[in-house]
């Protein structure tokens, strides 16, 4: 199978959808700024002992989120996350979710005897930004005990994580939107995909290479051209047979 | 778009807990309600110390009214496995569980039969082989560190209640690394509707072995990518569980 262009069209193709694909995350990695300035203004040493953010940091961090989860299309969730770089199984979470035309607080359960657990400090969107220290976009995940669905999730750590806290504010994206969308940015590149740093295929204009798929295992593909895309870790390549 | 007070609070977003308090289908029963909370404690599957949700979204959730929900929790403050908090912060949360909790366990699984017993083992044989088998080709790094911890976890349990819990989430991260949503949720269900059977299976220290030495060998299958050997070794867990459960209750629930 190839595309209607030609290698030279398929390449700009593939730098437009490149453009295009660090633009739709765009907004939200600034809402995610914002919210780091606020998470660094926050009493994350005390909160991170006793589990407890104090209301006044709550209200703060809130506004941020909220606002994050209104203005950010592709947003259905927001919040933070710290924990002693001591005591790495101590921590507080703070979130706020979609629901309906509401966002309210999500109350994760944080008690290891619970079938219902969020282990949030060995979770990939808490642990690959921190190991990173920059912006990450986590590839679609099922996020267990925490949405329970399949999730792509933009985090970045906060400034605080210099203090002996790690800091992550993050927020997770509608995956099936941003996978629809993405796409379609790629059909003009055709055939072609859009991989992690794993290669694994986030998204995909060949029918054989679903979400998820190491590309590796997909043996009748080779790839052909690849662009990096730095901001976010992951790659375009264009296929061919 | 607003945000609501604390009232609204979302403590029924995690599919556990939907299921836990998914709509009875025979509306209006204190007991019924009182019973699924009880079992639910007394497997561990509500810990000590844990929130329930507020009692208008638990009634609406169970589908019945707050004053029958109010008569199920009475029921349960008096048998001591609830508190409630009233006030600014408050709420109603576990106490703790039962004092035999392989009692609570008998007392679930003496309804089954015979053919509930292959049915539930039928449909979890599918769904973890069917799992293992995607994990195969789509797991992540992460998602082979969680499942090695899912492995630990069942090796070191020192009990039936933490191996049960830690099988249980060892399935549900194998659904989460096949990437479906739909998978992991049939997992989750799955998980809790087969927890009495596997908190009694798992009193037996050998079987822990046997199913925890299997998982051991379907990770690494997962992690080399061996598909067909990923979903063997699910399918053999599975069976391992299942002709355990059969002796068990063919000794009426009663050896250990």
């Amino acid at each position: 199978m190839t595309g209607p262009l030609g290698p030279l069209a398929r390449r700009r193709a593939l730098e437009d959808a490149a453009s295009s694909i660090v633009a739709l995350t765009a907004p939200v990695f600034e809402h995610l700024h914002q919210m780091a300035d606020t998470a660094n203004r926050l009493r994350l040493r005390e909160a991170t002992a006793t589990g407890v953010l104090p209301p006044p940091d709550v209200e703060l961090l809130e506004r941020a989120a909220v606002a994050a989860i209104r203005d950010g299309k592709l947003i259905t969730g927001a919040g933070m996350a710290a924990v002693s770089e001591q005591q790495v199984n101590v921590g507080v979470i703070n979130w706020w979710i979609l629901r309906g035309f509401d966002v309210v607080p999500k109350r994760h359960v944080l008690n290891p005897r619970s079938d219902s657990y969020y282990d949030f400090s060995h979770s990939r969107w808490f642990q690959v930004p921190a190991e990173r220290g920059r912006p990450t976009l986590i590839a679609p995940y099922v996020d267990s005990w925490g949405t329970d669905d399949l999730t792509i999730t933009a985090a970045i750590p906060s400034p605080n994580s210099g203090a002996g806290i790690t800091t992550i504010v993050a927020a997770d994206l509608d995956a099936r939107a941003y996978l629809q969308e993405v796409e379609e940015l790629l059909w003009p590149a055709r055939p072609a995909a859009l991989i992690d740093a794993e290669d694994r295929a986030v998204a995909s204009t060949v029918a054989e290479i679903e979400t998820g798929v190491r590309l590796t295992s997909a043996d009748n593909w080779a790839v052909e051209d690849r662009i990096d895309l730095v901001d976010l870790g992951w790659s375009l390549v264009l296929l061919t047979r | 778009m607003n945000t609501r007070p604390e009232r609204s609070l979302d403590l029924l977003s995690t599919f556990t807990r939907r299921v836990l308090f998914a709509p009875l289908a025979d509306q209006g029963r204190a007991g019924a309600v009182a019973e699924r909370l009880r079992t639910a404690i007394s497997l561990g599957i509500l810990a000590e110390n844990e929130l329930l949700p507020s009692e208008t979204d638990l009634a609406a959730q169970f589908n019945i009214s707050p004053v029958t929900l109010r008569d199920a929790l009475t029921e349960l403050r008096a048998a001591g496995l609830v508190t409630t908090r009233r006030g600014r912060g408050g709420g109603t949360v576990v106490s703790g569980p039962l004092p035999d909790q392989r009692r609570a366990s008998i007392e679930e699984v003496s309804s089954l039969s015979s053919v509930d017993l292959r049915d539930l083992a039928d449909w979890r044989r599918t769904i973890g082989a069917e799992s293992a088998r995607l994990a195969a080709r789509r797991a992540s790094e992460r998602d082979f560190t969680l499942l090695d911890r899912g492995v630990e976890n069942l090796e070191n349990a020192s009990d039936a209640v933490d191996a049960r819990r830690a099988d249980s989430r060892y399935y549900i991260e194998l659904a989460a690394a096949s990437q479906s949503a739909r998978l992991s949720r049939a997992s989750i269900r799955l998980q809790v509707e087969y927890a009495s059977v596997l908190t009694l299976v798992y009193a037996h220290e050998t079987t822990r072995k046997s199913v925890s030495s299997l998982l051991r060998t379907l990770t690494l299958a997962v992690r080399e990518a061996r598909v067909d050997e990923a979903g063997r070794c699910a399918a053999q867990a599975v069976d391992v569980v299942a002709a355990r459960a059969a002796t068990l209750r063919g000794h009426g629930w009663e050896i250990s």
